[in-house]
């Protein structure tokens, strides 16, 4: 089946990381796919992002690239 | 897997074991979608393993599990579907004195013996199954002029997003 992955930009959620919380970043995500995203386009000067993130996109049903 | 710290003396019998199992099922709220299977739920349990020698200095093991097809519910994107996820656990068991029992040796209720019974060490993560397509075909003109399609009954808008991608989503 085809789908068009309506996307938006992904990143950092703070210029100073250690600021970054692992609530607000599932929040942003949830909002996301509340939104009514399919995918996630994770800005290629960004970070590698933390665990939590890859998991919070799994379970939002939320595409990466 | 790092297994230096468990180089044993003698010729070792070591097992590595993966196993899956499922870790959620998000039914999600995506009421209007469409329903990609009816299938009842159930439980997927798909495990292997394999004896290795440890040669110290040699850490890489390879195991391969195989899933049964249709026996892994399949990963939906946002509002096509429930997302179920599963849990794949690699184990790490020897069959020599293991660490845990020489860490656990002062305590009463620790296994006296080197049997291969609880795991040395093991590590869990969270995965979905699913295949994506990319098509990069382009898109039809009469669809562009609408913004973006209809397609499956779903509709967006370009409202200040940065854009679209058309993917294809197939049985794996």
């Amino acid at each position: 089946m085809d789908l068009f992955t309506k996307w938006a930009n992904w990143v950092p959620s703070d210029a100073l990381q250690p600021r970054v919380t692992e609530r607000n970043v599932r929040g942003l995500l949830a909002s996301a796919a509340a939104a009514n995203m399919v995918m996630i386009r994770v800005w290629g000067g960004g970070i590698y992002e933390h665990d939590f993130f890859y998991d919070a996109a799994d379970k939002e049903g939320l595409l990466l690239f | 897997m790092t297994c230096d710290r468990f180089s044993p003396s003698g010729a070792p019998s070591t097992r590595v074991a993966a196993t899956y199992s499922r870790a959620c099922h998000n039914t999600g709220s995506d009421a209007g979608a469409q329903k990609p299977s009816e299938s009842k739920s159930k439980a997927m349990k798909a495990s292997a393993s394999v004896d290795v020698q440890l040669p110290p200095g040699e850490s890489p093991v390879y195991v391969l599990v195989k899933v049964p097809p249709g026996a892994a519910e399949l990963w939906w994107p946002n509002g096509y579907g429930t997302r179920t996820l599963y849990n794949m656990t690699a184990s790490f068991l020897s069959a020599g004195l293991g660490l845990r029992s020489r860490l656990d040796s002062s305590s009463k209720s620790a296994p006296v013996s080197g049997q291969a019974s609880a795991p040395e060490s093991s590590v869990t993560s969270t995965t979905g199954f699913r295949t994506v397509d990319l098509v990069q075909e382009p898109i039809p003109k009469p669809l562009v002029t609408r913004s973006i399609s209809a397609v499956m009954g779903w509709t967006c808008s370009p409202s200040g997003r940065t854009g679209c991608r058309r993917m294809r989503c197939s049985r794996a």
